[in-house]
């Protein structure tokens, strides 16, 4: 396996756990994209900020997320994310999911 | 000049603007045009902000350097490790010949207009030997010995040298010394050109 290929996958796998990211965070609290840029930031998931809108407008248009307008003490009004029922429902999901890959590496690494 | 960007209006200079134009571009070329136009209402917003901040308390106005900082920052859709450039060979091929490495035209698009400044890089009087050897392509200690040569043979060249001195504008941004060569206004070479300074 070329280290093309190693790239390509280890990418793979930080897209698919990104989007269970975002909706961790927001599962416990709303937040401005500046904010949760900044908690994914701390926990080292993505690097650059480009990956993240793209995700965000998707899980919108996929109804897992909404958004409303606030007020900012400086500039314009900023998008306050936050997490719809079908997004709790979808984390739900995706938490069974993590664990199930978690327990099957613990299995195979025993 | 002025910009409104995110909702905000801000002081930019010429070849910051550029510079993030084509960063625009690029990011929205990179994702399906379904979401662009919503996303990339997000990612100025963002810059917006980004600007906000890092131009607080000082200048207020847009630098090349706080365009490139927010670049960095936000990459592009696709890539989440850095600013990877596009292999695009096809499109761009990169002759190395005078100034190696800088993208050349490309035969697409509208072909770069070659101007007529004083390069401040490379002076011995009032860089207009440099600039003059910039624009007609060839090496700036031929146009001096030239120059030297005809000071011996009359005035006249003397008071051309000073006209010039005064007539034509000193290359001072990174897209006027692009202009100055005749290279085209990339992102790519502004990136490498504010990298020089």
């Amino acid at each position: 396996m070329n280290e093309n290929n190693i790239e390509n996958i280890k990418s793979q796998m930080r897209k698919g756990v990104l989007e269970y990211c975002i909706l961790s965070v927001l599962d416990k609290n709303d937040a401005y994209a500046s904010e949760l840029i900044n908690k994914l930031k701390e926990a080292r998931i993505i690097v650059v900020e480009g990956t993240l809108y793209p995700l965000l407008t998707r899980q919108k248009n996929q109804g897992l997320l909404t958004y409303r307008w606030e007020e900012s003490t400086q500039g314009p009004p900023r998008k306050y994310y936050s997490l719809t029922d079908k997004g709790r429902t979808v984390l739900q999901e995706m938490d069974k999911a993590w664990t199930e890959i978690v327990e099957t590496l613990d299995i195979l690494r025993k | 000049m002025n910009v409104g960007i995110g909702g905000s209006s801000f002081v930019i200079e010429e070849d910051a603007y550029q510079r993030l134009d084509l960063y625009l571009e690029r990011f929205r070329n990179e994702m399906d045009s379904h979401d662009a136009g919503e996303v990339m209402e997000d990612v100025e917003q963002r810059i917006a902000e980004l600007f906000y901040e890092y131009t607080r308390g000082k200048s207020e106005v847009v630098t090349l350097d706080v365009v490139e900082r927010v670049i960095r920052q936000l990459g592009y859709p696709n890539d989440s490790e850095e600013e990877a450039e596009p292999e695009d060979t096809t499109r761009r091929s990169r002759r190395r010949n005078g100034y190696s490495g800088y993208e050349r035209y490309d035969g697409l698009g509208e072909k770069p207009r070659r101007r007529l400044y004083r390069d401040p890089d490379d002076t011995m009087i009032g860089g207009v030997c440099s600039g003059l050897a910039a624009y007609i392509n060839c090496d700036p200690v031929l146009i001096r010995v030239l120059a030297v040569v005809t000071f011996f043979m009359g005035t006249a060249s003397f008071w051309v040298y000073i006209i010039l001195w005064i007539a034509v504008p000193m290359a001072k941004t990174a897209s006027e010394k692009l202009e100055m060569r005749g290279l085209p206004v990339t992102a790519e070479n502004l990136r490498r050109f504010s990298g020089r300074r």
